[in-house]
């Protein structure tokens, strides 16, 4: 009878020692591997095309990450991003495609900024509001914007007290030709233009 | 690499050549044209500056333009004349691309800029290399990479065996094959030059086996140079005609059995090809101080009477080459720069020639294929078969066309669409008449933009991090400073000091003002 107690404690007490021990494991590998910052923040800003454009209603791609991320916004509110972008947020968090949200502004061609030289007073309150610092100038000197640099977010039209800054279409380089897409029927109903009353 | 033991690549065609009525004549001068519009740009699309002026008067051999960034080329005038027009005009490229021209309207002098009289030839390789590239030498095999820069990469490896493609494959051009049996020493001589310039001393120079008597010629151009003695090793190889085994990496694996790895040069495996033509262009630059300003091009097709090979100037119009080759215009459906399989349709015939230009292919309506309209894909896999590339064309297709759902792009691009030559291939066997070279060349370009928007995204995010930490900074910096200040105040001796200094400060700039009032 006492035997059987025996094993009983005995079993009892091992259970007790190896969750203890891979406990501390537990612990000491979170304590090792410590990821710093949330890794899917950092995933979908890489998605998020970088513009800092604020039409998403967050002041930068970042914080707009973090929303997402935070489940506090939908994966819909970045124009510049378009469809293309949405779609691949919606692989990444494994959630469904949505209509990009009309609020927040329309998809539209790759553009930047262009400052009117003429007509530039040399206020530096485009350079002060540029996200990525692609306007160079200084006070009472004609200001200038580099195209390479400038990710079309236009934060700098509102800021423009004579309103000298035009958008252009964004320059690609050289080599890059954009072509359209071919297009091809995916059945042979639609190829032969079958009447949908007959299929 | 010799005669009896070659290898063979995956897939091909074998097709009709329709080379042997434009090959028949030796080939003629094409003469001087009205206006000659020279596109200032690479077919890689890297742009020049021009360096002359509208109304400058240029001579023959004049630089014209400058090239933007390291794979740009030089641009020479091809005669005589006054710059009549630069500007945006549409050129032998892809859809007729839209590029800055310079036009030049010949004075019929052909009046050259004074050449040094007596000819210095290069003696190190970086002066071979120096002339190559001051001659505006591009790759004239269609690639139009510029020549010289596959030679600075040879200055340190070890000596690369040069291959010279001969090897035209397509049907109808025959410009390669009239330029051998015309002037095979010419092609000899440059073809030396260029091993000086690599520092080897092994060449080859493939040519289809269809072609007999270029060997012959070829052979005895080499013999008579007495190469062997010099310690040059050159030798005429014939590979099998089969489509398209003048391709680069084709005509390598034929050579030497060896595939060069997806994404890297033939100079990874130590090897360097040219085409005939570049090898000439060589020659004449380097012996005769004639910078590349004429090219032999094919002008044939059923639409034209006498097809035949002419040493035309860069920038001649189609238009001049089809009346010299008497083109039947009523009958005219299509033109083509290149060859059938491979080429681009032009709008008209206003286009100036380039220098990768080698075929001129007029075709009337009942050669052109019939415009049937392509089925769906039934995966039959026949394209598979004829990649000579080893890809899979329906596969690639089903990444790009198949499925719009996802984005799939990127598993084209896995799937090594880059690798794709665009020999067309696939689309002669498409039982469905797919033309699915279209498809990939719309993947390669779409990704190459997808690519640069990434790296553009990339960069601002750098510049936008660092701007916020440089704003974060100033003002951590600004507090510090604030800090210091109200912490040295409030020491009464040190604000005391700190106020008869602000206090002498004042009298002094009114004393001075005072003075200079006075």
């Amino acid at each position: 009878m006492m035997a059987w107690i025996d094993h009983w404690v005995l079993a009892l007490l091992s259970m007790v020692l190896l969750a203890l021990a891979f406990g501390l494991l537990i612990l000491w590998v979170s304590k090792k591997f410590k990821v710093e910052g949330n890794p899917i923040v950092e995933q979908i800003n890489a998605i998020l095309p970088q513009t800092q454009c604020g039409q998403c209603n967050y002041p930068g791609c970042k914080p707009y990450a973090q929303a997402i991320a935070a489940g506090e916004a939908p994966i819909n509110q970045c124009p510049p991003g378009g469809q293309e972008g949405i779609k691949k947020l919606a692989e990444l968090l494994d959630v469904e495609v949505l209509e990009l949200n009309p609020e927040n502004g329309a998809e539209e061609a790759d553009q930047v900024v262009e400052i009117v030289e003429p007509d530039c007073i040399g206020c530096t309150k485009c350079i002060q509001v540029c996200p990525v610092d692609a306007i160079v100038g200084a006070a009472k000197q004609m200001h200038t914007v580099i195209l390479d640099e400038c990710t079309g977010c236009d934060l700098c039209i509102p800021a423009c007290p004579v309103d000298c800054i035009i958008k252009i279409p964004a320059p690609l380089p050289a080599p890059i030709n954009r072509k359209p897409k071919p297009s091809l029927m995916h059945t042979v109903r639609e190829a032969q233009g079958f009447p949908e009353a007959l299929s | 690499m010799n005669q009896d033991r070659l290898s063979h690549f995956h897939g091909g065609l074998v097709l009709r050549h329709h080379k042997k009525a434009s090959c028949e004549k030796p080939m003629l001068p094409a003469g001087l044209p009205e206006q000659l519009v020279i596109a200032i740009k690479s077919s890689r699309g890297h742009t020049s500056e021009p360096v002359v002026a509208i109304g400058d008067h240029v001579f023959k051999g004049q630089v014209i333009a400058e090239p933007e960034d390291s794979l740009g080329t030089v641009y020479h005038a091809p005669t005589s004349g006054l710059v009549v027009a630069i500007e945006e005009r549409q050129t032998a490229s892809a859809e007729a691309k839209q590029a800055v021209c310079v036009v030049i309207e010949p004075d019929g002098e052909d009046t050259w800029l004074t050449r040094p009289e007596k000819l210095k030839l290069p003696a190190s390789a970086q002066e071979i290399i120096a002339q190559i590239s001051a001659a505006g030498i591009v790759g004239m095999g269609g690639a139009g990479f510029p020549t010289h820069i596959k030679y600075h990469a040879t200055q340190t490896d070890t000596a690369p065996t040069l291959i010279i493609n001969g090897a035209e494959c397509e049907p109808y051009i025959s410009c390669d094959e009239r330029l051998m049996l015309d002037e095979p020493e010419a092609i000899v001589r440059g073809t030396v030059w260029l091993l000086k310039a690599a520092q080897a001393n092994r060449a080859i120079i493939a040519i289809e086996d269809n072609i007999g008597g270029v060997k012959k010629q070829l052979d005895a151009a080499i013999k008579k140079l007495e190469l062997v003695a010099q310690g040059f090793d050159l030798s005429v190889i014939k590979v099998p005609t089969i489509y398209p085994t003048g391709g680069e990496k084709q005509l390598i694996k034929v050579l030497t059995g060896i595939e060069v790895p997806s994404g890297l040069t033939p100079l990874s495996v130590g090897l360097i090809m040219q085409n005939v033509a570049t090898a000439k262009a060589v020659y004449d630059a380097i012996e005769l101080r004639k910078p590349l300003i004429s090219r032999v091009i094919t002008v044939t097709g059923d639409a034209i009477e006498s097809p035949r090979n002419y040493e035309a100037l860069i920038g001649t119009p189609f238009q001049h080459l089809l009346q010299l080759a008497a083109c039947d215009f009523q009958d005219l459906d299509k033109l083509i720069i290149g060859g059938p399989m491979m080429g681009y349709a032009m709008p008209h015939a206003d286009i100036g020639i380039e220098k990768t230009t080698n075929c001129l292919l007029a075709l009337p309506a009942d050669c052109t294929k019939p415009e049937i309209d392509a089925m769906p894909c039934i995966r039959c896999g026949d394209c598979v078969k004829v990649c000579p590339q080893e890809l899979l064309p329906q596969q690639l297709l089903w990444y790009i066309n198949g499925n719009d759902e996802h984005n799939d792009l990127e598993k084209a691009r896995e799937h090594h669409v880059f690798d794709c030559i665009e020999c067309g291939a696939c689309s002669w066997v498409c039982p469905s008449h797919i033309n699915l070279v279209d498809f990939y060349r719309f993947a390669k370009s779409e990704l190459t933009y997808l690519d640069h928007k990434k790296a553009k995204a990339q960069q601002a995010k750098i510049r936008h991090d660092e701007r916020e930490a440089r704003l974060e900074r100033i003002k951590a910096e600004r507090q510090a400073k604030r800090r210091r200040k109200t912490a040295k105040l409030s020491n009464k001796k040190d604000a005391k000091a700190e106020m008869s200094a602000v206090l002498a400060r004042i009298k002094q700039q009114e004393q001075a003002k005072v003075d200079d009032e006075g």
